[in-house]
This record gives C-alpha cells, structure tokens and sequence, in this order.
C-alpha cells in the first residue's frame, strides 16, 4: 500500500528536490566563492559592509513599511465590510470584485498603472512607486486580515455595541485585539515581498526606483557578478525563510492566504 | 438475503499508547439485530471499522461463519455499511449511488435496473421520483434511505450500521426506527449497530452489548440488562436509574443501592405495610410534566437526589416542598460499588 | 457606521483597483500612438498587434509554456496530493517545505535556478523556462489539490471501498471526481502564473526565446506607456480576469454544494 504512495509522490518530490532546492544548494556554494574559484566569505562582507547596499537596504525597508502600514489601512475596512456589514448574498461577489486583479501578473499590472499615470500627467518616482506598492500587495493583507475577521462573531460585536462600544472604541478594543493573528501574517508577508519587489521599482520608481531586488538584477545582468549577487540573494532568502517559519506557525490552522 | 454469524475474537487496538479496544469478545447469530451501545470515545465505531475490514486490529480474530477474515479488505467481505454521515457519493445520482456497488460486481445493466427500483421500493422511497435525483436535493430522511438502499444492494451478508440516525429530528427518527426494524425483519440480514442512544438499542435490538473504554461490560437482550445490570455503568448507562450510596440508609460502606424509577415509590406517611428493601426520607425539590406521567425529583441530602415517575392523577397530592417518604420495592438491587 | 458610509469605502477601494485597469483598456483604442490625449476610436493597435511576427512569436511561446507547466504540475501535484492524502507517505514538516516555493521570494529562487542552469551547462531557452516556472507552480497545484482532497469526507472513500472499488476504480470513479474543482482550480491557476511570469523568465530565458511579459518588459521598463502596448496589456488583463472569474464560479458553486 504504502509503495503505491511513494511511487506516485516520487515525480513531484523529485523535480522539487532538483530544481527548487538543488539550485538553492548551488546559490549557497557560489556565494562563498570568490572569482577565481576559492571557498571565501569575502562575499558577504562585501555586501555587508558596503554603504551603497546598506543605503538601498535601508531605503528598500522604508518602502516595504510604509506599504505595509498602507496595505494595514485599506485592508481593515475591506475585511471588516466583507465578513460584518455586506449581506451574505453579495460577500462572494465584493471577495470575487476585490480578488480577481491580483490574478494579472505584477508586471502588466505596473504597466497598466504606468499607463494610468501617464496620461494623468503624474511624474513616476516615490509616490507612483508606493502607490504601485500597495496596489501590488494589498490582497496578501487582506485574505490573511479577512480569514481572522470571520473568527469574530457577529454576537462579540453586538454583545460591546449593548455594553455602549461603538466607532474607534470598537475596533481598539474589540476588532483589532481579536484580528491579531491575521494581522501579523499579512504583515509579515506583505513586508518580506515587498523588501524584495524588483518589477513595480523597475517600472514606477522613476529616479527613486533603485531597491534591492533591483540591485540583485544589476549584479548579474549588469556587473555580472554572480558571486556577490549569490551572496545578496542568500541573505534575502535566509531573511524570508525565518519569516515564512513565523508566518506558518502563525496561520496554521486559521486560514492563512493558502491555507 | 443471506445472514451469516460473526465473531470477534480478542480483538486489542490502540493509537500510540492508548488502547482503544482491549480484548473484545462478541458472537453475533445469523439474522440477529446485535447493538454496541456506548457513550463516544468507547471505542464503538473503531470496532465496526475492525469488522469492517477497514481498520487493522493489533492481535484477535473476526469470523463470518467461522471463517477467519481478519486479513481480507473490505472489498472482499461482503458486507454492507451505512456511516453516520451516510458519506453517499454527492457526484452521483440516486441511481448510480445504490448501483454503484452492483456495477463493480459486473451486473448486467437490467439486473441494476430492477435491483436499483426494488431497493427503492423496499426503503420506500418512490423510484421515478428520487431516481435522478442528487443526494443534496433530498432531505435528511430521504438521504438515509437511499445509504441504507446502497448497503442493501449489494446484498451483503452482513450489514454494519454507524450511528446512522444520530443527526436526525425526533420526529422522523421515529420514523426511520420503525423502517429498520421492518427491513431487518423482511431481509433477514444479520446487522450490527452502533449507538449511543439508549432508547434505539432498546427498540431495535435482539440483544446488546454495553462497551465502556474500549471493554465490554456486558451483553443480554434488552430486558436483561435493564432488571440485571452487570455493573454500576450498564445500570446508570442502560435506562433511568436512581443509584444511592449505601450509608445513607445503614452502614455498609462501599456498596450502593440500584433502582429503576418504577422501583421507587413515595408515600406521605411511613406505610405500614412491609416488604420494602429501604426507606429514605427526603424533600420533593422539582416536579416535571411528561405528558400521561409526572416526574418527581426528591432531595436526600446536599449531595443526593431521587427520581420517581407517577401517573398524572397521583402526583396531584404532592408538591414541590412537600415532605416524604422514599421506599424502593425488592426489585432494587445491592450492588458493590468500584 | 451608516450602510452609505461604507459603499462610499467600499467603492473608493474598487475604484483604486480598477481605474488603472479601465484606463489602460481605455487607451487601448485610442487613434493616437501616446495617451496625452484621446483623439479617437480605433482597432488598429490590436491589428497591428496581430500582424507582428514578434508578438505571435511571443504569444505562441507564452501559450506553450503555459500549456505545458499547467499540465505537469497539475498532474504531478494530484498524484502527491493523492499520495500525501491517501498514503501518508510524509509527514507534517513536508507540509511546511511544500510552501516555500510559494513563500521565497521570487528574485533569490530565479537567481538560485538560473545559477544551477548554467553551472550544470544547460541550453538556455524553452526548456528552461518551462522547468522554472513549473519549480513553483508544482507547489501552488499541490497546496490547491491537496486542500480539496482534504476536504472529501473521508467516508465517502470507505463506502465505495466497502461496496467494492479498489486501486484505479477507486481513483477514477471516486477520487478524482470529487477532486474536480480543485484540479481545474490548480490547471487554471498554474496557467495563468505561468503565462504572466515575468520574473522567473527572465532570468531562465535564453536567446531568441521571448514571452509576452518580457516583450511588454523591454518596451517599457525605462519609455513611456503607448497605445500598443496598451492593446497588448489589455488582452492580458482580460485573459486574466476572465480566468479569475471562472476560478471563482469553481471555488464558490463547490463551496455552496456543501
């Protein structure tokens, strides 16, 4: 019974182990090699003691958290309007309505914004590219937010509105304690892609769209320099793989963006 | 239809460290209605798996007819189930439900047809009316007819039930009661079920065995489980019972009086008339109406209360408040306590 | 708050959403070849679009690589998802790998495949591009299947065992129709990550090798939007959205049957 399993598990695990995890292995080993092919951690000190990575580091945390904190403020509305005021009927069509743009890959949605702010004579730079941002990630805050959301009943809300809670009351004391969980998942994985987010830069950022993953394509495809450009990129995955561990261990079980 | 004897020899499971059945022993007779009664958890329904073929045990043996089919699946064993969620296919119609079992026995498709209608029939549900139906278009009662009619199909020499009226209204549990009972006694199929409901052991069985973690208390027909329970759980699971603790009324330690409601009567006065095993005074606290009965509940002490059931028209002379006597006839029982 | 209050929040979201979108179709039509001004009704971008050698190239690459990825990872995803469901063959912290792909991000995972590639002396091109994009969608069709799986009353399986089906009969009469949405879930979704890709493809590309997202990519990156590339954008968006729509009809009616 048992080898009926393995055999039909076998092909996935095995192009999963060759090529997702295997070249990670290869990643690694590059990004201790120095160019003339020795075991090195010069790599690492490199990027690490470079002003110019640590300014692009710097700069690339400040837009993932202001994106972060703006995909907080559109997304508690929105969830709190799908799972306590929109009538049961129209829930799945308002979710459908605010689903369905994020099925259009990020690149052609940077583009449709680079078209929407052309003609409105918008120059591209910070503000395009944060708007670009938020656009981008707002659905990964609002799933895991919507998913903690359905976890407060109708009856909590009603028992603290008789008891005389109403407006901010309401959702300091009640609404955001209760929604803990899916807040911290969305903003985990909100922050950790967009620190990383190399296209809508790319496209909106105008003169402010230098960011790390747009480093990391420079150190290949520009100074071809694939040691310190593995080096950057294990840092980066080391980085998402801690908040990937928090963030599973934070929606298990409660209905994470996947789950 | 054909009936076989089943026996379950020894049979020991458990998940980890906890054992969930230790060493159980039953025989089931040919066209015999055998009930597992037991509160959740006892291991009831691992038991049925068992027997099933879907569940391994870890050592015993199950025979059909004295043979052993311990290591058989379940797709040789010829029997037929219906689960407590009746788990019929939701992608099939009624129809192809009932007949998926005979297809796979390579029928041919007029054999189908007149079995699929005469199960119908038998569970008396109107075939040109359900027969393209989708189970979610039916109610709770039609879709436990039509499981039922899927087991029966295939004509199995066993039929194992799991608790199938558990998430069915009052009204139509009745109902479907009283279908059971008929179909078993048309078919004659032997047929194992599995409840935590007292009142449909009752109703239904021939005989029952009362399982509590994993271990058979006891087993008799209904009658003698009800006016000899083998054990202080049979007694208090099996049936109301008041149970009193011996040193209210002497000074045996340890041991504990057993009464049915009906072997517990109240007087206002001390009767002078003997023959009763023990008189306890106590308080009415509570008085219920049951339709044609009243059901009185009276104080002992802070801890212990007795219950008793008398006609309508006797329990107008008492009150809550009131002071009286409590006596249980010779048919209560002594028991010791564990 | 007031019911009005929260369509007026409600719309505001809507409208940040879709503007764009509506927008870039809306300029999709226009006369002139930039958007500072609409100067009038046309389809003559889209024609063009349709006669550039380049652009069918890319669409018939796009569509190939798509096809393709859809296909094996939803079917090698069902079989580890069937696996996992049935066998148990691992436990939970395989679970927990099963998600990486989709939790790494993109830059670092295109990088690391791009590296092995070339270590490894593979032909840069189709294949390539083909193989990274599957690396991840392998996990998003299992993730999608297995949670559909999951949601099969176990009992149904034990009836049909009971009542005879083995092996394949099992599978076929059993599993994989009620497994349904799902599947088609995964094969849509998997499709259109595929198909949109940009990233992963551009880093596993090779010469002569060209998708729709790296044509729009190079003509856009560092110019100005043009109608074009608006038109070319627009049947994109409108691929994607359609497909998100039937993906939502499958999730819900499944949903609603329950």
């Amino acid at each position: 019974m048992k080898k009926t399993g393995v055999i039909l598990a076998l092909p996935a695990v095995i192009f999963l182990i060759v090529f997702f995890f295997a070249p990670f292995v290869f990643l690694i080993y590059k990004s201790f090699q120095s160019n003339i092919g020795i075991l090195t951690i010069q790599n690492y000190l490199k990027v690490l003691t470079d002003t110019f990575y640590i300014r692009i580091s710097l700069y690339s945390l400040e837009i993932a958290l202001i994106t972060t904190l703006l995909c907080i403020l559109i997304a508690y509305p929105a969830s709190y309007y799908l799972v306590h005021v929109v009538s049961d009927k129209y829930r799945g069509l308002v979710l459908a309505i605010l689903i369905s743009p994020f099925w259009i890959d990020f690149l052609i949605r940077a583009y449709a914004l680079k078209a929407f702010f052309f003609p409105l004579g918008i120059k591209e730079g910070f503000f395009t590219l944060i708007y670009g941002m938020v656009y981008d990630y707002f659905l990964f805050m609002l799933l895991p937010l919507y998913a903690s959301m359905t976890g407060v009943s109708k009856t909590i809300i009603n028992a603290a509105r008789i008891q005389g809670a109403s407006g901010l009351t309401l959702a300091r004391k009640i609404i955001i304690p209760l929604t803990i969980p899916g807040l911290v998942a969305g903003s985990t994985i909100v922050f950790m892609m967009s620190l990383t987010e190399f296209v809508i830069p790319a496209m909106l950022g105008g003169t402010s769209g230098y960011t790390l993953g747009y480093a990391i394509y420079d150190l290949f495809f520009i100074y071809r320099d694939i040691y310190r450009g593995s080096a950057l990129s294990v840092i980066i995955s080391a980085l998402s793989l801690l908040v990937a561990y928090y963030y599973i261990k934070k929606t298990r079980g409660q209905g994470g963006i996947f789950a | 239809m054909r009936g076989i004897s089943l026996d379950v020899m020894e049979i020991t499971k458990s998940y980890g460290k906890q054992k969930v059945l230790d060493k159980v022993n039953l025989k089931v007779e040919r066209k015999e209605f055998f009930t597992i009664l037991g509160p959740s958890g006892c291991g009831k329904t691992t038991l049925l798996h068992i027997i099933a073929g879907l569940v391994t045990p870890d050592s015993g043996k199950i025979l059909f007819d004295g043979k052993d089919v311990t290591n058989e699946p379940p797709h040789k064993r010829d029997i037929g189930m219906v689960f407590q969620d009746l788990a019929l296919f939701p992608h099939m119609t009624v129809a192809e439900n009932i007949a998926f079992g005979l297809k796979l026995r390579n029928k041919s498709e007029q054999e189908i047809k007149a079995r699929v209608k005469e199960m119908l029939e038998l569970v008396r549900l109107n075939p040109s009316e359900v027969w393209n139906k989708y189970p979610a278009q039916l109610s709770g009662g039609q879709q436990q007819r039509v499981a039922l009619a899927r087991a029966l199909a295939v004509e199995p020499r066993l039929l194992l039930l799991d608790e199938p009226l558990s998430h069915i209204d009052y009204k139509i549990k009745q109902e479907l009661l009283a279908e059971l009972r008929r179909i078993h006694k048309e078919t004659g199929v032997t047929t194992l079920y599995v409840t935590h409901d007292q009142n449909e052991a009752m109703y239904l069985s021939d005989r029952i065995a009362v399982m509590n973690y994993g271990r058979i208390e006891q087993i008799g027909t209904p009658e003698e489980l009800y006016n000899n329970p083998a054990s202080l759980f049979v007694a208090s699971f099996f049936g109301d019972a008041n149970i009193v603790p011996l040193k209210l009324i002497g000074n045996e330690e340890n041991k504990i009086l057993f009464a049915r409601l009906d072997n517990t009567v109240i007087f206002k006065e001390q009767p002078i008339k003997d023959g009763y095993l023990a008189y306890l005074k106590g308080v009415i606290s509570d008085k219920v109406f049951m339709g044609p009965q009243v059901l009185l509940e009276i104080r002992i002490d802070e801890k212990h209360t007795v219950k008793t059931i008398l006609p309508r028209n006797e329990a107008t002379k008492y009150n809550i408040g009131d002071e009286v006597i409590v006596a249980f006839t010779s048919e209560a029982k002594i028991i010791e306590a564990q | 708050m007031h019911k009005f209050a929260w369509l007026i929040v409600i719309a505001i979201i809507v409208a940040f959403l879709y503007t764009p979108i509506a927008i870039t179709v809306f300029y999709s039509f226009n006369e002139s070849k930039y958007m500072t001004e609409f100067t009038g009704f046309t389809l003559k971008w889209y024609k063009q679009l349709f006669s550039n050698e380049r652009v069918l190239e890319a669409l018939k690459n796009s569509l190939e690589v798509a096809i393709a990825s859809s296909a094996i990872s939803t079917i090698l995803g069902f079989m580890l998802g069937y696996a996992m469901h049935r066998y148990r063959v691992f436990g939970d912290k395989f679970e927990s790998l099963m998600y990486l792909p989709v939790v790494i991000p993109e830059v670092p995972e295109a990088v690391s495949i791009m590296i092995f590639f070339y270590i490894l002396g593979f032909q840069f091109g189709w294949i390539t591009v083909l193989i990274g994009h599957t690396a991840f969608n392998i996990s998003f069709a299992y993730l999608t299947i297995r949670s559909q799986l999951y949601n099969i009353n176990q009992n149904i399986e034990k009836a049909a065992r009971i009542l005879g089906a083995k092996g394949l009969d099992l599978a076929r009469k059993i599993v994989i129709p009620l497994a349904s949405p799902g599947l088609l879930a995964s094969a849509l979704m998997t499709f259109i990550l595929s198909f949109n890709n940009f990233v992963k493809t551009a880093f596993t590309t090779g010469p002569g090798f060209e998708t729709l997202p790296l044509l729009i990519w190079k003509n856009a990156v560092r110019g100005r939007a043009t109608t074009e590339l608006n038109a070319l954008a627009t049947i994109l968006l409108v691929l994607s959205l359609s497909l998100s729509i039937i993906y939502t009809k499958i999730v819900f009616i499944e949903k609603r049957s329950k």
